[in-house]
């Protein structure tokens, strides 16, 4: 009885102690995880199906298994390993065959955390040859070229790994974000043949099915963002014939959170600003440039969302023409629902917009001529031979500027073989409006010579500046001659020619580092992370993206660089110095005249209903990408139980318990006698 | 009510009566109930009501299961229909 009682007591203790210590703020939690900072390759859903990762319900756990070479893969597939493992390897892994062997049934495979970057010794995971998981056929379903026949394989390189389900996690962890120390843990557990460093993910992805039920349920949302146009010299002029010298401004990539997509199109876009850069400085066009009094128009285009189904082109074009705002605010300077800041795009003319010329994957020095060169495509419909002229008419641009030691590209047209233009914005524009004479800029001929496209490998390692300078001196020149009908092409001013400096800041603000010096002038405050991601993400009607902001502002405040007053935000904007009505934006607190404009991007089947606070999909679509939503994206990392290790101390503490009773019992027996000279123990 | 209490004879058919006609209000396990209480007694009308009750207990029940059945398996490919059936719709795939 009194045994029974001691015991009780101890574990009172025992309690109370507990109690103590947690009072102390000892987070269990904390002692026994790690949290790792890594990114997730979420679910998309695309109109009848989705892909990608998900882990279900349940965390996924188990210990860190490296494959690093191909030995490491045939061992995993000959033996299962004897507890559930998490798979720790590279891209070059990162293949349908190989994620078919992490699925099987026995493989006990819970997941898989893919490394990039390089640690002490070197580049952990060096590109493979080509790394291309999206469509052969990119964009195929919105492009001019949806039915077989005439369908071409612009990407063949591409390993398709995008378009499978998985059930379970496939996370990417960069080696100089996050810590080194999972390639570690791993590499011990394969030298010591142990399961002593685990890994668990969670992240539950919610949408089902495909994006009709999954928007109807509310689980996922569509892909969008803002598209950015501008009229050089900041005034719209519905009479004049327009150029549109365009790209897109999106890129795409396995894990979404890592996009920088340098030649796919990043490139394009710091070449398109720096086109616009050279045109509105007066000391390279010419003192007495007026771009409002020119023959021609030409209009600026960066449209979003386009590897998605040519979002913000397809968008652009259809509110251009059949616009219907339910809810105008006061002076209907603005739309509230759907909102659209601006109506500017209200009064476009697209049958003004007669030619076009796009920049895509412009980035990469070609492989089977000496100079820098790009091949012109143009689409063989009806306008095909205007379309020679205008790639003709650039050519001529061309060979005048390196007469005149001008650093410009070459150019020829490409291959006869494929059916027309690439994967490009250009094909929303041709099929709203056959009548338009356009070409489409590129490095590749008839296929992309990018092997990474659409990949974190896709980021600038392999950038040549002169070969981006070249392309924009041909520009800026051709649209200098284009907008003034200039037929003596020596009268371009030899003075015409981009700032190469810029140029190469554009791009490492674009493609390597969000909080570059250089955004300051445009931005307030550092946004979003550092690595550069191009993913459009998720539409939200107010917000855009980093890269979206940038470019507004840098057109707005190249075009009007006389700024007004100051502001906090838009709405201070609404009068100038005069008291006058203007349209203004506020940027970096000051008012600049509105030049360059944003336009909404989101797929042309979906419209907001908001009475039932849900997008519906038209029922003619085809084509509609949306991204689910998710619950608890986690990774920790912990020590696996050892059983050897834990039975050894449940042993020795039993041991220790058991020695302290019987040192209590013989010591009290010893004590009392000695002490208190008391016979025997006999009482109460 | 309890149980263990003893009624009175004409109580009991005027309980059960009351039961029975509850019963019909969509509540199946009140017959239940009421033929579980007036299983032993030997009064005709409450044996009718009791062994009535029970087949409709039976029959609501297997209604029942049978509706659960199909209602979990199909649910997701009614589509918009089978969602404004739903209280709760499940979120992911497993």
């Amino acid at each position: 009885m009194k045994i029974i009682k001691q015991a009780i007591n101890l574990i009172l203790v025992l309690l109370v102690f507990s109690r103590v210590i947690s009072g102390l703020g000892i987070d269990l939690d904390e002692e026994m995880y790690e949290t790792r900072d890594v990114s997730t390759a979420f679910r998309l859903l695309d109109f009848d199906t989705y892909y990608g990762s998900d882990s279900g319900l349940d965390e996924r756990s188990g210990s860190l298994h490296l494959i690093l070479n191909d030995e490491d893969l045939e061992d995993l597939e000959k033996d299962s390993p004897s507890t559930k493992v998490i798979i720790v390897t590279i891209h070059k892994y990162l293949t349908n065959s190989s994620l078919e062997i992490f699925a099987k049934e026995d493989s006990k495979v819970e997941g898989v955390v893919v490394l990039h970057g390089t640690d002490q010794e070197g580049s952990v995971d060096t590109a493979p040859d080509h790394f291309s998981p999206f469509s052969k056929i990119p964009q195929q379903f919105s492009g001019l070229h949806t039915s077989d026949e005439t369908t071409w394989e612009w990407n063949p390189n591409s390993n398709l790994v995008f378009y499978t389900k998985w059930n379970f996690p496939i996370v990417y962890l960069s080696l100089e974000e996050e810590s080194s120390e999972i390639l570690k843990h791993a590499q011990e557990n394969k030298e010591k043949d142990k399961t002593k460093y685990g890994i668990s993910i969670t992240g539950q992805m919610y949408g089902q099915y495909d994006s009709k039920v999954c928007l109807r349920r509310k689980y996922c949302d569509p892909i969008g963002g803002k598209s950015v146009y501008s009229f050089l010299g900041g005034q719209y002029n519905d009479s004049k014939p327009t150029t549109l010298v365009h790209c897109s401004i999106d890129s795409i990539s396995m894990f979404p959170n890592y996009s920088p997509g340098y030649d796919s199109d990043s490139s394009s876009i710091a070449v398109l600003l720096a086109v616009f850069d050279a045109l509105t400085d007066t000391a390279k066009t010419g003192a007495g440039m007026d771009w409002t009094s020119t023959d021609r128009q030409i209009m600026f285009g960066f449209w979003e969302g386009e590897k998605w189904g040519h979002l913000g082109s397809k968008r652009f074009l259809k509110e251009v023409e059949e616009f219907k705002c339910t809810d105008y605010s006061s002076g209907k300077k603005s739309c509230e629902t759907p909102y659209r800041y601006s109506l500017q795009f209200t009064e476009i003319d697209l049958n003004n917009i007669d030619e076009s010329i796009e920049l895509t994957q412009i980035g990469l020095p070609s492989t089977d001529l000496n100079a820098y060169h790009l091949y012109a495509h143009v689409e063989r419909n009806d306008k095909e031979d205007e379309s020679i002229e205008l790639m003709q008419y650039v050519d001529d641009v061309s060979k005048n500027s390196s007469s005149d030691s001008i650093q410009v590209t070459t150019i020829s047209q490409a291959s006869t073989s494929t059916p027309g233009i690439p994967p490009s914005s250009t094909e929303s524009f041709i099929q709203q409006n056959s009548d338009i004479v356009s070409i489409v800029l590129s490095d590749f001929n008839e296929h992309f010579t990018n092997p990474y496209y659409g990949s974190v490998f896709d980021n600038g390692d392999l950038k040549n500046i002169t070969q981006l300078v070249s392309v924009a001196n041909l520009i800026a020149r051709t649209i200098y001659a284009k907008a003034l009908g200039i037929t003596n092409l020596t009268t371009i001013p030899l003075e015409l020619v981009v700032d190469e400096s810029l140029l190469e800041t554009l791009i490492d603000c674009l493609v390597t580092d969000n909080h570059c010096e250089f955004y300051e002038n445009y931005f307030d405050s550092e946004y979003g992370e550092e690595y550069v991601t191009n993913y459009p993400g998720v539409y939200s009607e107010n917000t855009g993206r980093l890269q979206s902001i940038f470019i507004r502002n840098f057109l707005q405040t190249k075009t009007f660089p006389a700024s007004f007053g100051s502001c906090e935000s838009d709405s201070d904007c609404k009068e100038d110095e005069d008291g006058d009505d203007i349209y203004a934006d506020c940027i970096k607190k000051k008012c600049y005249k509105r030049a360059a404009y944003y336009h909404q991007a989101y797929s042309q089947d979906i419209e907001y209903n908001t009475d039932s606070s849900k997008y519906e999909i038209d029922s003619k679509a085809s084509n509609v990408w949306t991204e689910s939503r998710w619950a608890n994206l986690s990774c920790k990392s912990f020590l696996f139980a050892d059983t050897t290790k834990d039975t050894l101390l449940f042993a020795l503490g039993l041991a220790f318990i058991i020695i302290y009773y019987i040192i209590y019992f013989l010591f009290r027996k010893f004590s009392i006698k000695k002490f208190f000279n008391v016979k025997s123990l006999k009482q109460n | 009510m309890d149980p263990t209490i003893p009624l009175k004879e004409e109580e009991k058919e005027s309980v059960c009566k009351k039961m029975w006609i509850i019963g019909f209000f969509g509540l199946p396990f009140v017959w239940f109930t009421m033929a579980c209480y007036f299983w032993k007694e030997k009064h005709p009308k409450i044996r009718f009501y009791v062994f009535w009750g029970l087949v409709g207990f039976f029959t609501e029940l297997l209604i029942l299961v049978f509706w659960m059945g199909i209602f979990v398996s199909k649910r997701d490919s009614w589509g918009e229909t089978g969602e404004s059936l739903s209280a709760v719709l499940p979120v992911g795939t497993q």
